[in-house]
């Protein structure tokens, strides 16, 4: 088992700078750059342009950058911003806790509703009430993240004054209960795809089970409706969904991206945003190889969890 | 097992209840305080330093210059009491403000001042926000309140550019390299003369901002003013309607009515000095001043500003803003007309060919449209434009491109193609505008920058804006604007479309702001109840 999560890991090493060679290689070849921004901004004058140029070494070839980049990384510098002059190691610090705040509650929202939701459909198969979640789960999936944060603003910030519309904190208040009431919509909307297709999934990977010998071995055992449900069919349907909540690690850090945005949550999405919109290398290479590694997390956790799962599978 | 299901729900039901309603209601802006919002984090807090607008709109309550442009358009003075410029135009001699103190308590000295043109020319610091200061030979400070600046030539636009430039404190900079400044903390927390000083800079969620007790004018009325950062521009009406903002500018137009209707609002609506525009990329056919003036017929500005603008702009004719004091009065646009547009071409020796496209000497008149992807109205008036052309005749594809491609290297800029590009652009309420028409301004190659990215070159606009540089006379420099946007309007090196009308909502509990073309009220003056 050590064995193998450390093959994984070193595999991962190298995986991470052949994705970091092929994405600073685009982002150089991409039209425009970070001087882009000032390009079209008419107080700066063209010779302070020329003079940032050569200021932020983007004079070099791209390959020469990144070597130095790459350099930089493997002696734990991530080199500095190119709009704050700040380490992007301390930029990110500062928005980690939020980004990590809303995606624990986000996960945590999609466990606790999806399992009831499956469980429930699956139990009441093609009657009302499952059809009605089935629509309501399409629905969900189909529906844009952004308008659908928008929608929850108005009725419940606007209209019924209930929750704050956006921000993570009253100015000035720091108490956990107003962190919770700042975390409620953005939790959901950030969930709702995660509480959609795993719920679709339990359902479908319950009625599987349902069908199988064993099952029907339980019930005329004459073991009781509940005990067969936990025990001998959740059990076995959870394979898929523990995939699924694997590959979602990093679907959740990519999907802070719009949340936070609408939401103004000061996390970790926003900022990678605006590196994208301003092309700052630096920020952009951070935000890149953080879900690059999020990926090769995510799959390592899934697999590592089939085990505990399964007894059949051995790792060598 | 299902009984448990159904207490964990409840309970889950519960908490979520007392969750929403504890705590104070939402909507409410404590008395003293200010709440405004930008839609990204300020990068940089010092002024010369800084990227993004977002950064100016709160570094201005931090700094002072020696003279400001206030909300009337009048210049009024500031860490400077007086000035006088010697007959050549050469020396510019200012009497600074006695007893003025840094918000760190130090004093605001000569020195500062001359520290200042010393930062913004220093080759090593990453200087993005710095004109003008180039045209200094020397200063001088006879005493800790006189500054004496010593021209290398005549240079007009001084008062706007330097003048009218933040000063900083020499004793924060005085033992920094260059790189340190770079990365100073200074950067994030400013120290400043101004009204306000930077408390609280909460990366990506707000900058707080307290009432300077050392400032040298009215005492703040406010005790604060907060500004959140919150990046979507629905998000921030929303914010605006459930009462969470003092104030919130730059409206779109489609969300007007539905603000309007947020009670208590005021509306105050003005003109910004940003103007709508398409660039015409002079490479084949677009050389050509008829092409360009035809073009200008064949585009319906009074239909993009009814239809697209929902009325929340005003035509355009020149690059001066229309209620400011540099622009030519008697220009008037070129009218939306077809008929006169193809009659201008068909003198220029273009005939129909296949398909109806103009053709001059075998070649198809080919002109893409451009817009940026980021801005849906600049989306729409693309395609009301490309219509209209594409029934004068041309061969017209509408794209559209983010910032970054439209503007940077490879981009349709650089093909060596006729196109056309729409976006906004402005020299604020000044006139300098050399950068945009002067042919020394057009780039060289796609790595090197350049404002005239149109490639217009006339010699006569050339030494026009030449001699305006150089006259420092009021009168004989607006005689020479009068005629350098009568060349822009004759040589169409862009067609002009629209001012943009600003909107921006006050709510009822706020005195004292009020806001034009040229600025706000000075907000020592703003309260709220």
């Amino acid at each position: 088992m050590t064995a193998y999560v450390a093959r994984r890991a070193a595999q991962a090493v190298v995986l991470l700078v052949a994705v970091s060679f092929v994405s600073y290689a685009i982002m150089s070849a991409a039209p425009g750059g970070p001087l882009a921004v000032y390009l079209h901004n008419p107080e700066v004058t063209p010779d302070k342009i020329d003079l940032l140029r050569h200021q932020l070494g983007l004079d070099r070839p791209w390959y020469a950058r990144y070597v130095a980049w790459l350099g930089g990384l493997a002696e734990g510098h991530w080199g500095y911003s190119y709009y704050t002059g700040r380490p992007v190691l301390d930029m990110i610090g500062e928005r980690l806790p939020a980004t990590l705040t809303l995606m624990a509650a986000a996960f945590t929202l999609a466990l606790g509703l999806s399992f009831p939701i499956g469980l429930y459909a699956a139990t009441h198969k093609y009657r009302w009430g499952d059809n009605l979640l089935s629509f309501g789960s399409f629905f969900a999936w189909a529906m844009p993240t952004f308008w659908f944060g928008l929608m929850l603003q108005l009725l419940f910030g606007v209209q019924l004054r209930l929750l704050p519309v956006a921000g993570m904190h009253e100015i000035g208040v720091t108490s956990a209960g107003d962190l919770l009431r700042h975390l409620v919509m953005p939790a959901m909307v950030l969930g709702l795809g995660s509480i959609a297709s795993w719920s679709r999934y339990l359902r479908s990977s319950l009625l599987d089970t349902l069908n199988q010998d064993y099952v029907r071995t339980a019930h005329a055992k004459g073991l009781p409706d509940s005990r067969v449900l936990r025990r001998h069919v959740l059990r076995n349907s959870l394979m898929p969904i523990v995939t699924l909540m694997g590959l979602d690690l990093p679907a959740l850090f990519s999907g802070a991206v719009v949340t936070e945005s609408i939401f103004g949550w000061p996390g970790m999405g926003r900022l990678f945003l605006s590196a994208l919109n301003n092309r700052d290398y630096p920020l952009q290479m951070a935000g890149l190889m953080i879900s690059a590694a999020l990926l090769i997390a995510g799959n390592l956790l899934a697999d590592l969890a089939y085990a505990a799962l399964d007894p059949r599978i051995r790792y060598q | 097992m299902r009984a448990s299901w159904r207490t964990a729900m409840v309970c889950v039901a519960l908490a979520a209840l007392a969750v929403s309603t504890s705590g104070v209601a939402t909507g409410a802006v404590p008395a003293g305080t200010f709440v405004t919002v930008v839609s990204e984090n300020p990068d940089n807090l010092n002024p010369y330093l800084h990227g993004l607008l977002a950064s100016s709109t709160v570094y201005r309550f931090v700094f002072d210059s020696l003279y400001t442009l206030d909300w009337t358009g009048q210049w009024k003075p500031g860490l400077a009491t007086s000035y006088a410029v010697s007959p050549d135009g050469k020396t510019w001699t200012f009497n600074l403000r006695p007893g003025v103190r840094w918000s760190d308590g130090q004093p605001f000295t000569s020195t500062d001042v001359k520290y200042t043109w010393q930062f913004a020319t220093d080759p090593d610091i990453n200087v993005t926000y710095a004109t003008g200061f180039d045209k200094i030979a020397s200063v001088d400070t006879p005493t800790p309140t006189r500054v004496v600046y010593h021209l290398t030539e005549p240079f007009a636009p001084f008062k706007d550019e330097v003048a009218g430039a933040a000063i900083l404190p020499h004793h924060i900079f005085a033992t920094m390299s260059a790189a340190q400044i770079n990365r100073a903390p200074f950067n994030q927390r400013p120290v400043g003369t101004g009204p306000f000083v930077v408390t609280e800079f909460a990366t990506d969620d707000h900058v707080t901002l307290s009432a300077n007790p050392l400032y040298w004018g009215p005492k703040p009325q406010l005790r604060r003013i907060v500004i959140r950062i919150v990046p979507d521009q629905n998000t921030q009406v929303n914010l605006m309607k459930a009462g969470d903002l003092s104030l919130l500018a730059g409206i779109p137009p489609a969300r007007l009515d539905e603000v309007r209707r947020t009670p208590g609002a005021v509306m105050k609506r003005f003109l910004a000095p940003v103007y709508e525009l398409i660039q015409l990329d002079e490479y084949g056919f677009l050389k050509d001043a008829a092409v360009r003036q035809a073009l200008d017929f064949a585009t319906p500005k009074a239909s993009i500003i009814k239809n697209i603008m929902k009325g929340q702009a005003e035509p355009a004719v020149s690059d001066m803003v229309p209620n400011g004091p540099w622009a030519n009065k008697s220009l008037t646009p070129r009218p939306f007309d077809l008929g006169r547009a193809r009659a201008l071409l068909q003198q220029d020796g273009f005939r129909p060919g296949p398909g109806g496209i103009l053709t001059k000497n075998g070649r198809r008149l080919e002109i893409p449209l451009w817009a940026l992807s980021s801005q849906q109205t600049d989306a729409e008036t693309m395609e009301l434009i490309a219509q209209s052309w594409r029934a004068l005749g041309v061969a017209t594809d509408a794209r559209t491109a983010s910032a970054a491609a439209l503007f940077g290297q490879n981009g349709p800029q650089w093909n060596g193609k006729d196109a056309a590009l729409i976006f906004s652009w402005g020299q604020g309420i000044f006139p300098e505008n050399k950068i945009n028409w002067s042919s020394a301004y057009i780039p060289k190659d796609a790595n090197a920058p350049g404002e005239n990215g149109e490639r217009y070159s006339n010699p006569e606009m050339d030494r026009l804006l030449a001699e305006a540089e150089r006259t420092v006379d009021d009168a004989k420099r607006h005689a020479i604007y009068d005629r350098i946007q009568a060349r822009e309007h004759e040589d169409v090196p862009v067609i002009f479309l629209f001012w943009f009308m600003n909107n921006t909502a006050v709510a009822a509990n706020v005195r004292g702001y009020d806001v034009s073309t040229f600025g706000e009220t000075p907000p020592e003056g703003w309260s709220t109840r």
